[in-house]
């Protein structure tokens, strides 16, 4: 399979050009910075933009992603986490805290939050169509509909076990455990078919 | 290290997801510190539901010029700034932040007399989220600081303790008692440090503590010092 092999290399150069930019900005190196926001500026933004469908908001967040980035970066450990995962887990995170700071959070109705995690809402995405990204889609629309869209709007909406208890008026433990059982189904059907 | 079951495999993903309340958020952060398996099975899930956020678009081309203009101005002294942003991001929260933390106070008993009266230093330590871990607090006449846990989990690790003043480079306390309460008599040398203003923290560590008295853990507490 050499054309796996190639695509491989590409990608294996490029994260260990990212790691060695973000551990470089974790010692205060602004170019490297730089290079990292040229680097991964469209992947975050596409992040704020699932999290804010307002654009405004959504540059906010892309803005308050990249100081955070900034000042977090010496975190970074090579070693545990690869660098755009971490990348976007920090710029997630951030704007979910943004939402909850604005009392946004977990208040998507299902159609909503369906229409949020449409894979191609945005007219300029540039989307690549990955195996990995259908995997997730395939096995979410796996699970019952209203697991699926209790995970989206977890992940993508900032509700918490609490605000979905309230938001369905069902007790907390039922929730949860209904939760639970859909993330091992997919968790299963994520790793059988890989 | 052990093998992870079911319930742990769905704990990592409840965190992902950012199901769990801050009580719970705080132990599996100190979970991910201190047992690799299950910070894989994080990390594993964080590249499982990635692709929910998968799609590219470029952000207007002012807005690297609005970060930048946001950084901290660049000055000489990179070191000590370099030091101080590395105790910040492991922290999670910036310094000033550290001080919304819950700080104790101590009743303070009136009408008894002490020599050179210097008002007792204490210091909550939380975790991220604001959660107690432990609670220090220090006499300064004698250097006698008294470390008590209320909710710390260092897994097979070991608690060692830090002082950051002002210049932001840590010094080690020593490792702590995880489960009792440990009075350390501070270093003659070290106790310039412990002022108000100054910063306590808590990283897991190996036996011994941190080797060359460099932190190989994550911050998994810290709060400010506090003159009551």
């Amino acid at each position: 399979m050499a054309t796996d092999s190639v695509l491989v290399d590409f990608d294996t150069a490029r994260r260990a050009a990212l790691t060695d930019a973000l551990l470089r900005t974790g010692k205060g190196d602004r170019s490297a910075f730089e290079s990292v926001y040229k680097a991964t500026s469209a992947k975050l933004f596409g992040v704020c933009l699932r999290i804010f469908a307002d654009r405004n908001e959504a540059e906010e967040a892309l803005q308050d992603a990249f100081i955070t980035i900034w000042n977090r970066a010496a975190s970074f450990e090579a070693g545990r986490a690869s660098p755009i995962s971490w990348l976007v887990t920090v710029t997630r995170n951030r704007a979910i805290d943004r939402l909850r700071a604005k009392g946004k959070a977990g208040l998507a109705s299902l159609d909503e939050a369906a229409e949020i995690a449409d894979p191609v809402p945005l007219a300029e995405a540039q989307l690549l169509s990955k195996g990995e990204d259908d995997l997730l889609h395939g096995c979410i629309d796996g699970l019952d509909r209203r697991d699926a869209h209790f995970i989206r709007s977890a992940f993508i909406g900032g509700a918490t076990y609490a605000d979905l208890a309230t938001r369905e008026g069902e007790p907390l433990g039922t929730i949860k455990s209904r939760i639970r059982r859909a993330l091992l189904k997919l968790r299963t059907c994520m790793e059988g078919a890989s | 290290m052990t093998m992870l079951d079911e319930n742990d495999v769905a704990l990592a993903a409840e965190y992902v997801l950012g199901l769990l309340d801050a009580a719970s958020t705080v132990t599996v952060e100190a979970r991910i510190a201190t047992d690799p398996l299950f910070a894989a099975e994080v990390e594993a899930w964080r590249l499982r539901f990635q692709p929910m956020l998968d799609g590219d678009v470029t952000p207007p081309a002012h807005l690297w010029k609005s970060i930048e203009n946001a950084l901290p101005q660049a000055t000489g002294q990179d070191v000590t700034e370099s030091k101080l942003l590395f105790w910040r991001s492991l922290t999670g929260i910036s310094v000033s932040a550290a001080a919304i933390l819950g700080i104790l106070f101590l009743q303070k008993p009136d009408n008894i007399p002490v020599p050179a009266p210097q008002a007792p230093l204490i210091a909550a330590l939380g975790s991220e989220t604001g959660v107690a871990s432990l609670t220090a607090s220090y006499d300064a006449n004698t250097g006698r600081m008294i470390i008590t846990p209320v909710s710390l989990d260092t897994g097979n690790l070991y608690p060692e303790l830090w002082i950051i003043p002002a210049d932001g480079t840590a010094r080690s306390l020593g490792i702590v008692g995880g489960k009792s309460a440990t009075a350390i008599i501070v270093p003659a040398n070290l106790r310039q440090y412990v002022g108000s203003g100054g910063t306590l923290a808590i990283t897991p560590e190996p036996e011994g503590g941190a080797p060359g008295g460099k932190a190989t853990g994550p911050v998994i507490a810290s709060g400010k010092i506090a003159t009551l």
